[in-house]
């Protein structure tokens, strides 16, 4: 194919793309010698091609690599390192069981003050009728004891001995009220009280195995000092203190608190009053 | 393709690209972008990439990416972020300079890039062919209309002139 006038335009744009072998440069150049009416041509499409301008792009380090900004763990290791969230159930709160919940927990407490409030209470009057019980008894064994005296007519020194020990027991029994281990050592001391009569020459009539047991080391006047060491329970106590489950509030000191509050309702009413 | 043939390919060729992007879209953040994708596929695709095909494999990335770009419907025309009159005054502020790249910029995308590509890089119809996904014969057609465009638009510039 050669440079002609039917052609000359589609070479002209391929000279200038520089797209032609050597010797197609030296055809065109050659037509255009030979032609110079097409000089401009070329001229004009060579006007076509952009002038070189220079573009930098700023900051080519942030573009640069490393293969040590690469490094990169092991697949197993890094299945090592994974942890699992402990799974947290978090219970659905409502109100409305939110305050069933808390009034049954409220009865519940005040369930189990009142139950240790009566078992208080209980121990007292089991005390209480102990007590009674033990003077009934001692009232009629001094009566019994009496009576064999009278029949048996023992000697005036074994007599002054026993009214003295009785009288020290009566003092004893004067005390209605106590706790059960008083209570034994009051029959602990009757019955040495009454060991009295088993040393003494003349037989009581009672049986000798009943008495066999206890000691005759113990002096019965020891005793009597030991037993006349407890006191009345002081009951009034319990009248101002009120058992909130297993609190004790003292009445007074909370009369104090209610008084204070309500004279500071009755301060805020006077000054809306005076307002008025 | 090794850590430092990707470096030095930094050094030789990333102007190149971001001059080829930003001549194009004519957004200098979005350019830049853009370039910065291309490094990024070609560093994640070293091992399979030959060091000698490296720059036709940075412009045929960043190409594709400037498509994607365009068809986003983003920035392409805005004169606001990329000020063209005033760096080719720097080059001598020639009136029928000023006329070309106007005339460029009226061209298709396609067009233009073959332009840019050619006149630019000094790619053969062969690698532009490559880059744009193009047969040689169709980027040979397309760039010689882009060529009788322009010198149709120069010459009437000349005729208005004189």
């Amino acid at each position: 194919m050669k440079v002609n006038e039917s052609t000359y335009e589609n070479y002209f744009l391929l000279y200038i793309d520089n797209e032609l072998t050597a010797a197609e440069k030296i055809a065109v150049e050659t037509f255009i010698l030979t032609n110079p009416i097409y000089a401009s041509i070329l001229q004009q499409l060579q006007q076509t091609k952009l002038p070189v301008t220079e573009e930098v792009y700023e900051d080519k380090a942030l573009l640069y690599r490393f293969e040590e900004m690469e490094a990169a763990l092991d697949t197993s290791f890094k299945q090592s390192l994974y942890r699992k969230e402990a799974v947290i159930i978090r219970p659905n709160f409502k109100k409305q069981y939110f305050a069933i919940a808390t009034s049954v927990a409220a009865l519940f407490i005040l369930f189990l003050g009142y139950q240790n409030f009566q078992d208080k209470k209980g121990i007292v009057i089991k005390a209480m009728n102990t007590g009674l019980a033990t003077a009934k008894k001692e009232n009629q064994i001094k009566q019994s004891v009496l009576t064999e005296n009278k029949t048996l007519q023992p000697s005036n020194i074994i007599e002054e001995s026993s009214n003295v020990s009785f009288a020290a027991k009566e003092k004893n029994y004067a005390a209605a009220i106590l706790p059960e281990s008083n209570v034994a050592a009051i029959v602990s001391a009757e019955v040495i009280a009454n060991e009295q009569y088993t040393s003494s020459p003349i037989s009581v009539g009672i049986s000798e195995t009943t008495y066999a047991e206890t000691t005759n080391t113990i002096q019965p006047e020891v005793i009597t000092e030991q037993i006349t060491e407890y006191n009345e329970i002081d009951t009034d106590d319990n009248d101002r203190v009120v058992y909130i489950a297993s609190f004790e509030v003292d009445t007074d000191k909370f009369r104090g608190i209610t008084r204070k509050v309500g004279s500071l309702f009755k301060r805020n009413k006077t000054n809306k009053e005076n307002k008025k | 393709m090794t850590e430092k043939d990707y470096n030095n390919c930094v050094d030789e060729n990333a102007d190149g690209v971001f001059r080829f992007i930003v001549k194009n879209i004519r957004h200098t953040e979005d350019a830049r972008d853009i370039v910065q994708t291309a490094f990024e596929k070609l560093w994640v695709n070293r091992n399979s990439v030959d060091p000698y095909k490296a720059k036709s494999y940075l412009f045929t990335v960043a190409y594709h990416q400037m498509i994607d770009h365009i068809r986003k419907g983003k920035k392409i025309t805005t004169t606001d972020s990329y000020d063209e009159v005033n760096n080719s005054s720097t080059q001598g502020n020639h009136e029928l300079k000023q006329v070309l790249l106007r005339a460029i910029n009226e061209l298709n995308p396609t067009q233009k890039s073959l332009v840019l590509l050619k006149d630019y890089e000094g790619y053969s119809y062969q690698e532009i062919g490559e880059i744009m996904n193009l047969s040689e014969s169709q980027v040979k057609v397309y760039l010689h209309r882009a060529r009788l465009l322009l010198k149709t638009k120069l010459s009437h510039f000349e005729k208005v002139s004189a």
